[in-house]
């Protein structure tokens, strides 16, 4: 290989850069065993809520506390009394970060897709109005590994802010004033725009109106999804599970009732699904389905009163889990939250997108 | 390719990914590493020996190394913004970014050198192609047509990518003389 001068400063310059945090590796190696000795096929970590094309961090925040407040608007209390079962709390060893939800009762999965939409049919879509973009502001927590032990490396809390044009939902990149040569912000949605006026409204690009024209039968809709995503249509229930709730997050804000009872009967015929109440730091009570496949789970968080998605788990576990009729103890088998995720979208004015303000919870 | 055509590969029998792991995965993790931070490369190289454990069948396209970088490269391009936004800002600042790291997030980190800034102006400029070809022929080590395999372009377009990204890096190393007489640009 060659040694210029110029590439030998790239090579130097590269190597001057952070280095990998202490124990990555193993880390890293621990994941993909993990995931690769499940059962099914080998999972692709999801990035939620994040458009395909880049997901850019908006703003990193320590106390995530005050941010999952202004998502969480929720009162009721935590883990009530009952008589199932109840998932046991996230095993984080004690003096964890607090901000990992906290599991109450088991509730059925049917009951709980019932109540979703439900809840759906009765809750109008606040379609964004002229010249507003939909915004997505999540909270994510993340924990560097599976087994998280006293003195191990603390949860790490991000918020991120992602706006999107309505319209095909693309992303609006947030504004910077150092443009680089030839990839501003302005031209980066340009060009998102010319591949929606190419392709069109569809699974790519989806839009309200063409979201409405979904089918409301399963199987339809199904074939649908297939189709559209390119997917094969023999797959594993895990991946099937993550390539719904993946498009769910895309398009929960302008998913009519029906097509999002359509797919929540998708999601109930898939295998290893349990379902329980869960409680964010602010006490708002969500419902959290859980596909488990091997010693991997991951989880989707729907508001009971609206019947929208409001978050994502992944977890991973030392084994074989299914903690809502097995009911072990906490920390025994149960699966370790590694991600968590809770959004909210809401519309704002687009010029609002320019505004430190908006683009920088702090 | 979509997220969601990415989860759409079929399952297969797979042998295990420990032996790619054990052989490339300290190497693509300090890759990673230096293009996107220490928090996202693992998120990156865990979902790079995930997806190869998935798509092993393909190996006997090519040497494995090439190809692993291949799909982590694909990867990183989720990370674009980021990755030229850190850069940006090490140009500007001096300093290395990394917005997740709250535990370190108050901990001063040493001012780079003149070079380095200036290094990393001209890599945060570059549009996408160019970058991954200059790193992977500079950092990685790839032939241009295990870079061409690797990011699936024709060889031609490698060849004239790696040329763009040149002229444009001995431009900035020549405004700084210094560089040349001491490449490691001085200490951080």
């Amino acid at each position: 290989m060659t040694d210029d001068p110029d590439l030998r400063s790239v090579r130097e310059f590269h190597q001057r850069r952070p280095g990998a945090a202490p124990g990555a590796l193993d880390r890293v190696r621990r994941r993909v065993q993990t995931a690769t000795a499940a059962p099914h096929a080998p999972r692709l970590l999801p990035r939620w809520a994040a458009p395909a094309a880049a997901a850019a961090v908006v703003a990193a925040v320590v106390g995530g506390v005050a941010l999952l407040g202004a998502v969480d608007r929720g009162t009721p209390q935590p883990g009530g009394p009952t008589g199932v079962p109840a998932r046991s709390a996230n095993t984080a060893p004690e003096g964890a970060d607090p901000l990992w939800l906290k599991y109450g009762a088991a509730v059925p999965v049917p009951t709980v897709f019932a109540q979703l939409d439900q809840a759906a049919a009765g809750a109008a879509l606040a379609a964004p109005r002229p010249g507003e973009l939909l915004c997505s502001h999540a909270t994510v927590l993340t924990r560097p590994g599976p087994s998280p032990a006293p003195g191990s490396a603390p949860a790490t809390a991000q918020a991120q802010v992602h706006c999107f044009e309505p319209e095909g939902l693309l992303e609006v990149p947030a504004p910077d004033p150092a443009e680089v040569k030839g990839q501003s912000a302005a031209e980066r949605l340009a060009a998102a725009r010319d591949g929606f006026a190419a392709a069109g409204p569809g699974w790519g690009y989806p839009t309200a109106a063409w979201l409405a024209t979904l089918p409301t039968d399963p199987d339809l809709l199904l074939a649908g999804f297939r189709a559209g995503t390119r997917s094969p249509a023999e797959i594993d229930d895990l991946t099937r599970w993550q390539q719904y709730g993946r498009f769910l997050a895309r398009v929960d804000p302008l998913l009519p009732a029906a097509q999002r009872a359509a797919f929540h009967r998708l999601l109930g015929r898939l295998d290893g699904l349990t379902a329980a109440e869960a409680f964010t730091v602010s006490g708002k009570r969500l419902y959290a389905v859980r596909l488990t496949s091997g010693t991997i789970a991951d989880e989707l968080l729907f508001e009971p009163n609206t019947g929208r998605l409001a978050g994502h788990v992944e977890l991973t576990g030392p084994a074989p889990v299914n903690s809502l009729t097995a009911s072990p103890g906490p920390g025994v088998g149960e699966p370790v939250p590694v991600r968590q995720e809770l959004w909210k979208y809401v519309s704002q004015p687009a010029a609002t997108w320019a505004v430190p303000s908006a683009t920088a919870r702090r | 390719m979509s997220m969601l055509h990415l989860m759409a590969e079929p399952r297969r029998s797979l042998p295990d990914v420990a032996d790619l792991f054990d052989s490339h995965g300290a190497e693509l993790l300090r890759y990673c590493t230096g293009r996107v931070g220490p928090t996202v490369a693992e998120d990156v190289v865990a979902d790079t020996f995930l997806i190869a454990h998935q798509r092993r069948h393909r190996l006997a396209d090519g040497p494995a190394r090439a190809w692993l970088y291949g799909i982590a490269s694909n990867l990183l391009r989720r990370h674009r913004r980021s990755e030229t936004r850190a850069l940006r800002a090490l140009a500007r600042t001096g300093r290395d970014l990394d917005l997740t790291d709250i535990a370190d997030g108050a901990a001063a980190r040493a001012d780079a050198s003149a070079l380095t800034r200036r290094l990393a102006a001209v890599l945060a400029a570059l549009p996408a192609r160019q970058r991954d070809v200059l790193l992977l022929y500079a950092v990685a080590e790839l032939g241009y047509e295990e870079i061409a395999r690797t990011l699936d372009i024709p060889l031609g377009s490698v060849q004239s990518a790696l040329h763009r990204a040149r002229v444009k890096l001995r431009a900035a190393l020549a405004a700084d003389p210094a560089a040349h007489a001491s490449p490691d640009g001085g200490s951080r």
